[in-house]
């Protein structure tokens, strides 16, 4: 099977900060990791070629100013069992998922692939978007929320993931695109020896201009605003050494807790 | 102004988010004036045609066909977006469920309406609709906005109360004809019941990925019981493996509201929020001052679980 991961580099956030613009996130201090859910959808690609053969592609969009934690995110990913590993650079424009659809769309239809997979949602901007809006624009089938992929003939045999508990059982033709959602699988963490060995593999960097002209014409969800909300924080806050608060926590506990 | 909700049956009911759907959508309404309508699809959708006859809502449409039994987006998507053609909306609001996610964006695209996905609030702005959407796990707001004045939102469960009171609804029945696309809907498996039920008990403490080993989680259960409570945890800690599904507090898994909530090393985002934040006591404890669980909390106790947790027991001993 021919699949294709596409990843999202998504930062760890403590205490955020917001540009001067009041439209986009300080990312100068920040870290960039695979999201979530795409290593999971990572992880799932790797698992069906090493059961069944095939190739593992990733791709991802990103700003270039971000270039070393994209580096970095896919020689991890190669350390895992990737094969290639494609980086769609941009600068000094937002995109929203319809333009990244867009670009994906117009690079990714010149491919040949059975799967594209990625993760439900981002842990930044949760939209859940691409994915659909890609298999729109590739005239694809699309599921989302996968918790489990077999193949069954010339169908997949996919579970969906429901609220409370419940599942969906259902077949997708190939080539499709599914959003892959946590817990599907345990993802490898690749040893050190493999990372280090995987900084020495290629990676394709394509400029978002040799796919598409001026891609920010294709944005519709325009960000105005960017703000940290207002905090009320909790009512009462503790803190302070832990054997100082302990008692202090103990006592709230005691004093709230039905006897 | 024209509002359509798209409702949802889930596990054999309408699914509560579908009231909390039409509450925002009765509120534009109010604000703006015209008519709400609710469309809902199913196999045998007129059975809930009197639970749904609700004050705001003007319109009820029923789209039953056989093959609507078991969802999939392409046939809801086909069915419910050539009825919503019909009436021309405004705004179309769907609830942003394992369902809304699936199927939403499939019905802006045969409308070639623009989608916001996950919002908290929408308002129209003269020259289009602006909404605000709550990201980075709950640490950021964005307003976005989508020029011209049709756009379709889908909304986050527990985010609005229910609009529920009963009144008089225009209901209008449709058999419609589906033709199945690419996807076959095989069938829904239900979860085997071999666990306690977490909404059954006054005292929870649940679990987050901030517990870091599974040293804590015995601590933790040992905590739980020696409050006569149960054992809970947010989604990280069944990924893991760690705790079965059955545990998980959330919009998307159990619903709760025990007399005490303790949330240990939870973050809180909004998912799990949405599923626990009318506790009458919420008490978190999460190393990173920042955590959005401090929002709702009661008592936020900013320390690192692997310090406090055993020191905490020991206490709790005495």
């Amino acid at each position: 099977m021919e699949i294709i991961v596409l990843i999202k580099a998504t930062p760890v956030l403590e205490e955020a900060k917001i540009s001067e613009d009041g439209k986009s996130l300080d990312t100068s201090e920040l870290k960039f990791f695979i999201n979530e859910t795409d290593t999971y959808a990572l992880e799932e690609a790797i698992l069906k070629k090493e059961k069944y053969g095939g190739k593992v592609t990733v791709v991802t969009i990103a700003d270039s100013s971000i270039e070393n934690d994209v580096n970095e995110m896919i020689w991890e990913s190669y350390a895992k069992g990737a094969d290639d590993g494609i980086f769609i650079e941009y600068s000094n424009v937002y995109l929203d998922p319809y333009a990244k659809a867009k670009i994906l769309s117009d690079f990714l239809k010149k491919l040949k692939f059975d799967l594209i997979l990625l993760g439900a949602q981002s842990t930044d901007t949760s939209y859940s978007l691409l994915g659909q809006l890609l298999a729109k624009s590739l005239d694809l089938p699309y599921t989302t929320l996968v918790s489990s992929i077999e193949p069954s003939g010339n169908v997949l045999r996919v579970v969906r993931e429901l609220e409370e508990g419940l599942q969906e059982v259902l077949e997708i033709p190939t080539p499709s695109i599914l959003t892959i959602q946590s817990g599907i699988n345990t993802p490898r963490y690749p040893p050190f020896v493999k990372i280090r060995n995987a900084k020495t593999r290629p990676i394709k960097k394509v400029p978002v201009e040799s796919i598409v002209n001026d891609p920010g014409q294709y944005v519709k969800l325009k960000r105005v605003r960017l703000y940290i909300p207002p905090s009320k924080g909790a009512a009462n806050i503790i803190k302070g050494e832990p054997e100082e608060i302990a008692p202090k926590v103990a006592e709230i506990i005691k004093s709230v807790v039905p006897r | 102004m024209e509002i359509v909700c798209v409702g949802e049956i889930f596990n054999g009911d309408v699914s509560g988010s579908t009231y909390e759907a039409l509450y925002l959508g009765n509120k534009i309404k109010m604000e703006n004036g015209g008519k709400l309508t609710l469309i809902l699809a199913g196999k045998d959708p007129e059975q809930f045609s009197k639970k749904l006859s609700i004050k705001g809502l003007d319109n009820l449409i029923l789209l039953s066909d056989p093959s609507l039994e078991i969802y999939d987006n392409e046939s809801y998507s086909s069915a419910i977006s050539n009825e919503i053609k019909e009436i021309s909306p405004d705004v179309i609001i769907v609830p942003y469920t394992s369902q809304g996610m699936d199927l939403a964006p499939s019905i802006a695209h045969l409308l070639g309406f623009p989608i916001i996905t996950y919002c908290e609030s929408i308002k129209f702005s003269g020259k289009g609709w602006l909404a605000t959407r709550v990201i980075y796990g709950g640490k950021l707001r964005e307003e976005v906005e989508v020029e011209g004045n049709k756009v379709l939102i889908t909304i986050r469960p527990g985010d609005f109360p229910p609009l529920r009171e009963e009144a008089q609804t225009n209901i209008i029945k449709k058999n419609v004809s589906i033709s199945r696309g690419r996807i076959k809907p095989i069938e829904i498996i239900k979860p085997a019941l071999e666990d306690i039920d977490i909404t059954k008990f006054d005292v929870l403490v649940s679990v987050g990925r901030g517990i870091g080993s599974k040293e804590n989680l015995e601590i933790a259960e040992e905590l739980a019981k020696m409050l006569n409570g149960a054992l809970s945890c947010s989604r990280p800690i069944v990924d893991m493996g760690w705790l079965p599904k059955t545990r998980q507090v959330g919009s998307s898994a159990k619903t709760v509201k025990p007399k005490v909530y303790i949330a240990l090393g939870i973050s809180g985002a909004t998912n799990h929020i949405n599923g626990m934040k009318n506790s009458n006591t919420i008490i978190s404890i999460n190393k990173d001052p920042f955590a959005p669980i401090f929002e709702i909390s009661h008592y936020g106790i900013v320390a690192d679980i692997n310090d406090l947790l055993p020191l905490l027991l020991e206490e709790l001993k005495k």
